[in-house]
């Protein structure tokens, strides 16, 4: 076997080419892992450390994220509550509001129909006693008349006489 | 002396004249008159003292009749 390796085998191969092709293979293996192999392997290591790194970070961001539309959620949800009770409390002050124009409104409708009662009732005395006050002057005026025209020199002579009688018993 | 102002509705004759002041003259004992007609009075008499007027008139007693109808 060593001697078929020294002289040569067939295929024009010799032992010392295969011995210094394996070494030639083992010295490039070496150069390969040393030069290729191990930087690549660091950079390979490198990089999954950086996807890893990159991965969690997104985890985190996505945490923080979900967390901010929790909170916003929430914030929104409030707000929803607040305008929903804003808006039962604008519409109970306007109902109360528009009860309090039509109580108004109502109790000065009735103040100037009191008060037109009032004017139409001391319009109808006034009517009244403007009447009275006529035919109090009618039927004044025809006593009168009537007196100027019956009264004789006897009868005047007659008050003038009473008129007299009355003030000295008075005085 | 007291002066009397005396006003009548009709002219006063004499003897009316007379028969007045001797009435008055139970109240004012001496005075002068002065006559006056006044026909709106209808009847009856004013004197006036120069204090007091003392109005026996029938257009007064219609004005007081006129005040109280108004009330």
């Amino acid at each position: 076997m060593y001697q078929m390796l020294l002289s040569g085998l067939p295929l024009g191969l010799s032992g010392t080419k295969i011995l210094l092709h394996l070494f030639n293979f083992a010295l490039l293996m070496g150069g390969l892992t040393l030069l290729v192999y191990k930087p690549v392997l660091k950079f390979i290591t490198k990089r999954q450390e950086d996807i890893k790194k990159q991965l969690e970070d997104n985890q985190n961001t996505e945490k923080k994220a979900k967390s901010l539309l929790a909170e916003y959620q929430e914030k929104l949800d409030k707000v929803e509550i607040e305008l929903d009770q804003k808006k039962a409390k604008a519409e109970k002050s306007i109902s109360a509001h528009k009860e309090a124009v039509i109580s108004e409104a109502e109790r000065r409708a009735e103040e100037i129909y009191r008060k037109a009662e009032i004017e139409s009732e001391n319009e109808r005395i006034e009517a009244i006693n403007s009447l009275h006050n006529e035919v109090a002057d009618v039927a004044l005026r025809i006593a009168s008349n009537i007196l100027e025209r019956e009264i004789s020199r006897e009868e005047n002579a007659k008050i003038i006489d009473a008129c007299i009688e009355e003030w000295s018993e008075n005085d | 002396m007291t002066k009397l102002t005396i006003t009548t509705s009709v002219v006063l004759s004499d003897e009316e004249k007379e028969a007045l002041e001797k009435k008055l003259a139970q109240k004012y004992g001496k005075f002068n008159t002065e006559y006056h007609v006044d026909d709106e009075l209808i009847g009856g008499i004013i004197i006036f003292d120069g204090d007091k007027v003392y109005d026996g008139t029938v257009r007064s007693k219609l004005d007081r009749m006129r005040e109280q109808l108004y009330k």
